[in-house]
């Protein structure tokens, strides 16, 4: 984990990888307990290619020159890396915002608990209910900054500022 | 004597505690508990022919096992 940290921290260096933060189960674990996952979720911001579209070829070829076979995921020291781009202002908010964090001496970043639970209801599957219903229960989130990020983003918050109401995922 | 419910309360209040103790642990030490739980899934699925998923990290160091590591 910490030597897969570092290769990120590098591409980050090197300016084939915007700025990354940790999301996913790995980014909610960070707040709640451990929960059985394998893939590390990285969101960052991708450059742009000329056409402006956002592009994972120059990381790719960055990870490809090191070593890493990019497929579905990215094997990289042991950890399934998939990359997700900040594809809606809400991931974006959520990166520019991320909360720095050093892993026994390596640095990275990991989404705030309060965007995490409102892009879990944003993603809307049933693990993302799941989540959003730990992180309220062990994570003790700032409800009313949930409330601010979920109506700034055209979101239902999960629960009132005082923390009424219990969330119920949305019929789908 | 307890009543059934009152069991179950207790039971599920201890449950709640023991969450609540895991979700304060620190992040490298919650990633040690994933790496075994992460082993013990791998164990369970190879007796029904699942390939193996765990992470090849080693536990203590959080670094690549040695057999994995690349030369750079």
């Amino acid at each position: 984990m910490k030597a897969a940290l570092r290769v990120l921290n590098e591409l980050e260096a090197e300016g084939c990888l915007g700025r990354y933060a940790i999301g996913g189960a790995m980014g909610a674990m960070f707040y709640a307990e451990p929960v059985t996952t394998y893939d590390l979720d990285i969101f960052a911001v991708l450059p742009q290619a000329g056409t402006g579209l956002l592009t994972l070829q120059p990381l790719y070829e960055a990870l490809r020159l090191r070593g890493y076979e990019p497929g579905e995921y990215v094997m990289i020291e042991g950890i399934p890396v998939q990359f997700l781009p900040a594809y809606n202002p809400l991931l974006e908010e959520a990166l520019e915002q991320a909360r720095p964090e050093s892993l026994e001496g390596v640095q990275t970043r990991i989404l705030q608990m309060e965007h995490l639970i409102a892009i879990a209801i944003q993603t809307n599957r049933p693990k993302d209910h799941l989540r959003v219903r730990i992180l309220l229960q062990e994570g003790n989130p700032d409800l009313a900054l949930v409330s601010e990020i979920c109506n700034r983003h055209g979101l239902t918050p999960p629960v009132s500022e005082k923390g009424e109401g219990l969330w119920t995922p949305p019929k789908t | 004597m307890d009543t059934a419910e009152n069991l179950m309360r207790s039971a599920l209040a201890q449950k709640e505690r023991r969450r609540r103790q895991l979700a304060a642990l620190p992040y490298a030490e919650k990633i040690r508990i994933l790496l075994r739980m992460q082993r013990m899934a791998d164990a369970a699925g190879r007796t029904r022919g699942a390939a193996p998923r765990a992470w090849q990290i080693d536990e203590q160091s959080l670094m690549p096992l040695p057999r994995i590591r690349k030369d750079r």
